[in-house]
């Protein structure tokens, strides 16, 4: 390593009130390459960026940005300094332009601050590292698909200058193709010799496209190689601090009676419309939907939930869903459903799975307090209420300090863990509907969740998987649906010896060419 | 971390407090004077403690029916409608039945004024569900039918046509309210004051103890997983109006029965609006608007002695002095969020 460090952290602490979040982290990253983040939620990765752009203050310890140490008031400092950050959660105005939105901020004017959108583009065209970077310019960002948003994004660090760049899980909204373009773009970012920083847990990624790795685990550095000379069990073993046994081989499914039934559904909505699906689930079986996001897997799950009008035939749970549910019917027929047995985990964790103000305690029941004995003529019996809590955490392995944090303290895979504590505990499951499970869930959580989602199939659960993520769907499903533009483009039943899945074929049917 | 919300209320309120006094002085009145008189006027004696307790009363009513809309996600600034609606449909029961006892005829006014002011907030929560009208919208536009249908009663049917003021002929002797004298000396305080300590104390249990109030803050915090969860978001922002209006609707109990002992026009006297700044001074929060109640109340009250007793400073202060307050309560992100940060950088280790 001999070439100039873009950054160094020496011995850098950073305490929170309940915990040492970074622990004396000491690492040098070289400029001009791309240095891969890996942990495990709550490792620190995301803390150590946000100390590293300013927007967090270390407790100890120095940062040192180009050879020179760096104390920032604030990101404004950062920025100026050459640094840029892509958070997970896009910073967009949806309603504004391509462009306005990259100007936003920061914007060129002509005479009496009249906006010059001519030369600002100008001026980003110039300094374009790679054509695959240009878009619309005058397109309205609410029109864009994920992966341009993120495009977006990364040009707003262009127009700023920015040298040193840091994605927080850029890919874990993207699309297999779509997470081929980022890469190619950050190579490009690379080769004007500027420095990328990428936060991730997906170790294919990381092997095939960064040049360095960095483990944290619990505030810590415990490793730091290049990816030339590291093997994948190596850097596995950092982040989880043991082997971890692969996925236990699986019998074949012993097939109950249907639970799910759609018989011909379409879902007539102008943005993603469903057509004419017709597909069953049946107890013990795991069925996965594969699709690049946004091929009407959202409308599916809307559909089977009785919160979204549909054409033609379909029952859950042994109940005719109503095909134009008024809301209080909507109501109505979920309720039912989980009564029923059903397990939900939606796509958007925050908006959709999680009450992100409220407590830990006050996440891991709400929603099923009949369910859970915790009512008693309409009164919450808190005490009751927590203990539940304490139980069931510990039995899904959710790190947290205190059950009166809010939730939204908590790593990605820890509210996910929670989640499925809730949804999973305490009743008989008969249907799990689960989208997107490990989306932004690290290695280990991932194990865990799809270990608890294949007991469930075991004990005779039905199993429906949506997820963009096809090496999820092929480990956990018995069969798989490709769903592409709204509808089915494919169907694959696992092959239980040998390869499970033809992932050429499945990839083919995603994307429609068949 | 909750204590910290507390102390940043308390210094918004003093900030609040000061800059009035501030201007004050650069009006040229003594600061030291003018908060000497706002006391005395406000706690100084029995009777004076006692008005600012009736002055509160109505704003505690009309707080907490914000609050309680406030948690489910909801901005009720029909309060004011809703209070008007109550006040005049207990005031008809009170000039209808004349012959009443005290024991019947109060739990009858409340409920009636419940009632009305529930059904004033069901207007709203309907036309947000089922006709996408913004409750914001929705219950101020209300708020205008509500003094013509007040007009119409108080103006016309029932008319004191012996009286030279816009006001009805009087309600039963079984509806006057019985006075407080122990605390409120020879002021107008009433029962409706107890009775409105007692609605705060059923707020608070209500949003930490039942079902319904917890459904209530969670359609409020995070609605879409509520949702997907099986809440009827409609039925629940309904059921929330309900609640929000029939609690203004008991708001104009105190003055009705237990001051004017008839309905005179314009009773509310812009209670409902200020019940929106005593929510959020409080928090949200039951025993919060109870303290912010009783601290607008001895505003009101002990700014009245202004006019009298300065010179260059009027009654109008004590809305300066809310207006200020209201102010520094809005911005508390930018007091509170650098001393949280500051916390966080301070805080030692707890392992």
């Amino acid at each position: 390593m001999n070439s100039q460090a873009a950054v160094e952290f020496e011995s850098v602490e950073r305490a929170f009130p309940h915990c040492r979040a970074i622990d004396g982290v000491s690492a040098r990253f070289e400029s001009g390459q791309i240095h891969a983040i890996l942990g495990e939620n709550g490792a620190g990765k995301s803390t150590l960026m946000k100390l590293l752009f300013g927007l967090l203050p270390p407790t100890g310890g120095k940062i040192l940005v180009d050879g020179k140490a760096r104390e920032w008031r604030s990101p404004v400092d950062a920025i100026r300094s050459g640094l840029g950050m892509v958070q997970q959660h896009f910073a967009l105005v949806d309603s504004l332009s391509v462009i306005d939105n990259i100007m936003l901020g920061d914007e060129t004017t002509s005479f009496a601050g009249v906006l010059d959108r001519a030369s600002a583009i100008a001026e980003l065209e110039k300094n374009l590292p790679s054509p695959a970077l240009k878009l619309d310019w005058h397109q309205p960002v609410e029109t864009l698909s994920v992966g341009e948003k993120q495009k977006v994004e990364i040009l707003k660090l262009i127009a700023r200058k920015a040298r040193i760049l840091v994605l927080d899980e850029p890919t874990a909204v993207l699309s297999p193709q779509e997470i081929e373009g980022l890469f190619s773009i950050l190579k490009s970012l690379k080769d004007q010799g500027k420095t990328v920083f990428v936060i991730t847990h997906k170790l294919g990624e990381v092997f095939d496209h960064c040049d360095t790795w960095f483990v944290l685990r619990a505030g810590k550095g415990i490793g730091r190689g290049r990816i030339a000379e590291t093997k994948i069990e190596d850097v596995v073993r950092a982040m989880v601090g043991s082997d971890v046994a692969p996925l236990s081989s699986r019998k074949q499914a012993h097939l109950g009676k249907p639970v799910l039934h759609f018989k011909d559904v379409s879902v007539p909505v102008a943005s993603h419309p469903v057509r004419n699906l017709t597909f069953e689930v049946r107890a013990g079986e795991v069925l996965g939907i594969a699709g690049v996001d946004g091929s009407g897997q959202a409308e599916v799950v809307e559909a089977l939930l009785g919160l979204r009008a549909f054409e033609g035939k379909a029952s859950v749970l042994e109940m005719n869903l109503v095909s134009k549910p008024t809301s209080k019917q909507s109501a109505e027929i979920l309720q039912r459903l989980r009564e029923r047995g059903l397990a939900l985990v939606s796509e958007d964790r925050h908006h959709q799975s999680l009450w992100l103000d409220e407590s830990v305690a006050m996440n891991t029941s709400i929603g099923f307090e009949a369910q859970n004995g915790l009512l008693k003529n309409g009164l919450v019996n808190w005490t009751k209420w927590r203990k539940t809590a304490l139980e069931w955490l510990k039995s899904f392995d959710v790190r947290y300090n205190s059950l009166d944090i809010p939730i939204a303290r908590l790593s990605g895979g820890n509210q996910q863990k929670l989640i499925f504590a809730r949804e999973l505990l305490g009743r008989e499951v008969k249907l799990i509907v689960v989208h997107q499970p490990t989306r932004g869930v690290d290695f280990a959580a991932i194990r865990l969740i799809h270990e608890r989602l294949i007991e469930a199939r075991d004990r005779g659960s039905a199993v429906l998987v949506i997820s963009s993520e096809l090496d999820e769907l092929m480990a956990l499903s018995d069969r798989i649906l490709v769903l592409c533009a709204g509808r089915q483009t494919g169907h694959f039943e696992r092959n239980f010896e040998g390869v499970a899945f033809d992932r050429e074929k499945i990839g083919a049917a995603m994307t429609g060419s068949v | 971390m909750k204590l910290v919300s507390f102390y940043v209320t308390l210094f918004a309120i003093a900030v609040g407090v000061s800059v009035a006094l501030g201007l004050s002085a650069l009006l040229g009145e003594s600061p030291i004077l003018v908060a000497e008189v706002m006391l005395r006027g406000s706690v100084g004696t029995a009777t004076a403690l006692g008005y600012s307790l009736f002055y509160a009363t109505p704003l505690i009513f009309t707080g907490l029916a914000v609050a309680w809309a406030l948690k489910g996600g909801l901005f009720n600034i029909g309060a004011e409608g809703q209070m008007t609606i109550g006040g005049v449909a207990m005031a008809i029961v009170g000039i209808l039945l004349q012959d009443l006892s005290a024991w019947v005829a109060w739990p009858l006014a409340m409920a009636v004024g419940f009632s009305a002011g529930a059904f004033w907030g069901w207007i709203v929560g309907w036309l947000k569900v089922h006709r996408g009208v913004h409750e914001v919208l929705g219950s101020i536009l209300l708020n205008f039918i509500s003094y013509g249908i007040a007009g119409l009663f108080i103006l016309n049917i029932f008319r004191n046509a012996d009286s030279p003021n816009p006001e009805t002929i009087a309600v039963g002797s079984g509806f006057e309210f019985s006075l407080l004298h122990l605390i409120g000396g020879t002021s107008p305080l009433n029962i409706a004051f107890v009775f409105a300590l007692m609605a705060a104390g059923l707020f608070d249990f209500f949003i930490r103890r039942s079902k319904s109030g917890l459904y209530l803050r969670w359609v409020g915090g995070s609605p879409e997983f509520a949702r997907r969860s099986g809440v009827s978001i409609s039925r629940e922002t309904i059921r929330a109006m309900m609640i929000s209006g029939g609690l203004a609707g008991l708001a104009g109990a105190s003055v009705i029965f237990g001051y004017m002992h008839k309905a005179r026009e314009g009773f509310a006297g812009g209670a409902g609006f200020v019940g929106i700044a005593v929510a959020l001074l409080g928090r949200s929060n039951a025993w919060g608007v109870v303290a912010a109640g009783l601290l607008f109340g001895c505003l009101q009250k002990g700014s009245l002695d202004l006019d009298i007793d300065t010179e260059n400073i009027s009654r109008d202060l004590a809305v300066v002095i809310q207006a200020l307050i209201v102010i520094a309560v809005a911005a508390r992100p930018v007091i509170e969020d650098p001393i949280r940060n500051w916390i966080a950088r301070r805080a030692k280790v707890v392992q």
